[in-house]
C-alpha cells in the first residue's frame, strides 16, 4: 500500500464530510476504487465521525411495509442486483462481466448475448460504491470498442478515454459521448494495448481533447480490462 | 481499532452476519434484506433524524435510503468497509442530497438559515451524544468552537467549502486551510486516544 501524505488524509476527511466540489469528489471516488490505502483512510474517517450522526431510534413499523412494497418487481429491466445475480449464476462470471451483460441486454433486449469464439474483453469503469460509471466491451476481430456510459458526469468538460497498459503510460483513445452508448473504432496502432490487465480511465477535458495528448483532468472513473 | 470504535453496538459475529445479509441482499434476496433492515433500521433512522429533525421527513428519507441500499447492495465489498459504516454513509449521503435539493429551493433564506445555525450555542449534546463515543466527543471539544461548527455544518448540514466561505464572508482558501488543520488535529487526537 502506498503511504498517504497529510494532504491525502485531509482529502479523505473532506470527502467523508462532503466538503468537496463535484469534480474533486468524483476524482476522490475514483481513487477509492484503485488506491486501497486511500480507501482505508476514507473508511477510518467514516468510523471516526459516525457518532456525530445521532443515536439509535426505532422507526415506526409501517416504514418496512412501505419499503417492501416499493421494491422493484423481479422482472426489472434496470441494473437490479437480481439481474446481475442471474448472469453470474448462469455463467459463473465476475461482477464486471455481469454488469456488462446487464448493460448489453438493456440496449438489445431481444438479442441473446452471443459469445464470440475469442474471449470478449470487458471493463467496468467505476468508483467506490461499484456504481459503474461506464462499461466497455472490446471486439478484437473488428477492433471496435462498445462504450456504454452509466453515470458519467464531467461537468462543463468532456470525457476523454485513456488506456494505461503495464508501462504506466496513458494513451488517449479519444473523446467519448457521456450520455449515449457509442461504438469506437480503435486505431490499429492502439490495438496492441487493449488486453487483459490494461487500465481504462476517463478524465474531463476540453472539447478538443487534452492538449498535447496529456491528461489535464483528474481520473473520474477507471477499470481494468478483463476477459469474460 | 477502527472497527471497534465504529461499531460499538455490534460485536464481530453480528457484524459478520450483517455483512453476509448485505451481500445476500445484493444478490436479490429479500429476506436477507429484511434482516439487514431489522439489524440496522434504528441506527439509520437515528442518522435520518440527525439530519432531518422532523419525524415525517426523516421517515421519508429512511425509506429512500433503504431503497438506495437495496439497489447498491451488490456493490458492497466485504473487507473494504464495515457493513455498518457503508450503510451509514449511503444513508447520510442520501439525506444530504435531499437536504441540499431542499436548500436550493429556498436559496433566498439560505444565508439567514446559516446565521441562525451559527448562533445556536454549541452544546456538547448537540454535536454528539457523549455516551456514543467519548473519544470523538473529547476531540471535537478540543477543537476551536468555530472549527467544530464547520465540521458539523458540513457533515450534518450538507455545507460544502464554497457554502461555508460564502456564509463566513471569508476567502475559500482561508476556510479550507482552517478545516484541514482542524481535521489533522482531530485525527491526531482520536488516534492518540485510541
Amino acid at each position: 500500500m502506498t503511504r498517504l501524505t497529510e494532504d491525502d488524509i485531509t482529502l479523505a476527511g473532506e470527502y467523508v464530510l462532503g466538503l468537496l466540489e463535484a469534480a474533486q469528489e468524483a476524482s476522490a471516488t475514483a481513487r477509492i476504487a484503485v488506491d486501497p490505502a486511500f480507501a482505508a483512510e476514507v473508511e477510518a474517517w467514516r468510523v471516526r465521525l459516525m457518532p456525530m450522526l445521532g443515536t439509535e431510534q426505532a422507526p415506526p413499523a409501517h416504514i418496512w411495509t412501505s419499503i417492501e412494497n416499493a421494491l422493484p418487481a423481479s422482472t426489472g429491466q434496470d441494473l437490479a442486483p437480481r439481474q446481475l445475480t442471474f448472469w453470474r449464476a448462469v455463467s459463473g462470471i465476475s461482477m464486471t462481466a455481469a454488469i456488462f451483460m446487464a448493460v448489453l441486454l438493456l440496449q438489445k433486449p431481444d438479442a441473446a448475448p452471443q459469445l464470440a469464439p475469442q474471449s470478449p474483453m470487458v471493463a467496468a469503469l467505476g468508483s467506490e460504491t461499484g456504481n459503474a460509471a461506464m462499461t466497455a466491451q472490446y471486439d478484437a476481430r473488428q477492433g471496435t470498442m462498445l462504450l456504454t456510459p452509466v453515470a458519467l458526469d464531467t461537468g462543463t468538460l468532456y470525457p476523454e478515454l485513456w488506456i494505461i497498459p503495464e508501462d504506466g503510460k496513458a494513451r488517449s483513445m479519444g473523446m467519448i459521448d457521456p450520455k449515449n452508448p457509442t461504438q469506437m473504432l480503435v486505431t490499429p496502432d492502439m490495438r496492441q494495448y487493449v488486453h487483459k490487465g490494461a487500465l481504462l480511465a476517463v478524465t474531463p477535458e476540453p472539447p478538443q481533447g487534452a492538449p498535447g495528448g496529456v491528461a489535464t483532468g483528474p481520473i473520474l472513473a477507471s477499470g481494468k480490462i478483463n476477459t469474460l | 481499532m477502527a472497527i471497534k470504535t465504529g461499531t460499538t453496538d455490534l460485536d464481530s459475529a453480528r457484524r459478520a452476519r450483517l455483512a453476509d445479509a448485505l451481500v445476500q441482499a445484493g444478490r436479490g434476496d429479500r429476506s436477507a434484506f429484511a434482516a439487514v433492515y431489522q439489524a440496522t433500521s434504528a441506527k439509520l433512522f437515528g442518522v435520518c433524524l440527525r439530519i432531518f429533525p422532523d419525524r415525517n421527513e426523516a421517515e421519508d428519507v429512511l425509506q429512500d435510503a433503504y431503497l438506495t441500499i437495496w439497489n447498491k447492495a451488490a456493490s458492497f465489498e466485504r473487507g473494504r468497509a464495515s457493513p455498518i459504516s457503508w450503510l451509514v454513509a449511503v444513508t447520510r449521503n442520501r439525506a444530504i442530497d435531499r437536504l441540499r435539493a431542499k436548500k436550493k429551493t429556498v436559496a433566498a433564506s439560505l444565508d439567514e438559515a446559516a446565521e441562525v445555525a451559527d448562533n445556536v450555542p454549541l452544546a456538547d449534546a448537540q454535536i454528539i451524544s457523549d455516551d456514543d463515543n467519548r473519544t470523538l466527543h473529547d476531540c471535537i471539544n478540543a477543537l476551536e468552537t468555530r472549527d467544530a461548527h464547520f465540521i458539523q455544518r458540513a457533515f450534518i448540514g450538507g455545507s460544502t467549502y464554497a457554502d461555508l466561505a460564502k456564509t463566513e464572508g471569508e476567502p475559500l482558501g482561508t476556510v479550507k486551510s482552517r478545516i484541514r488543520r482542524a481535521l489533522i488535529k482531530l485525527r491526531g487526537c482520536m488516534e492518540g486516544a485510541a
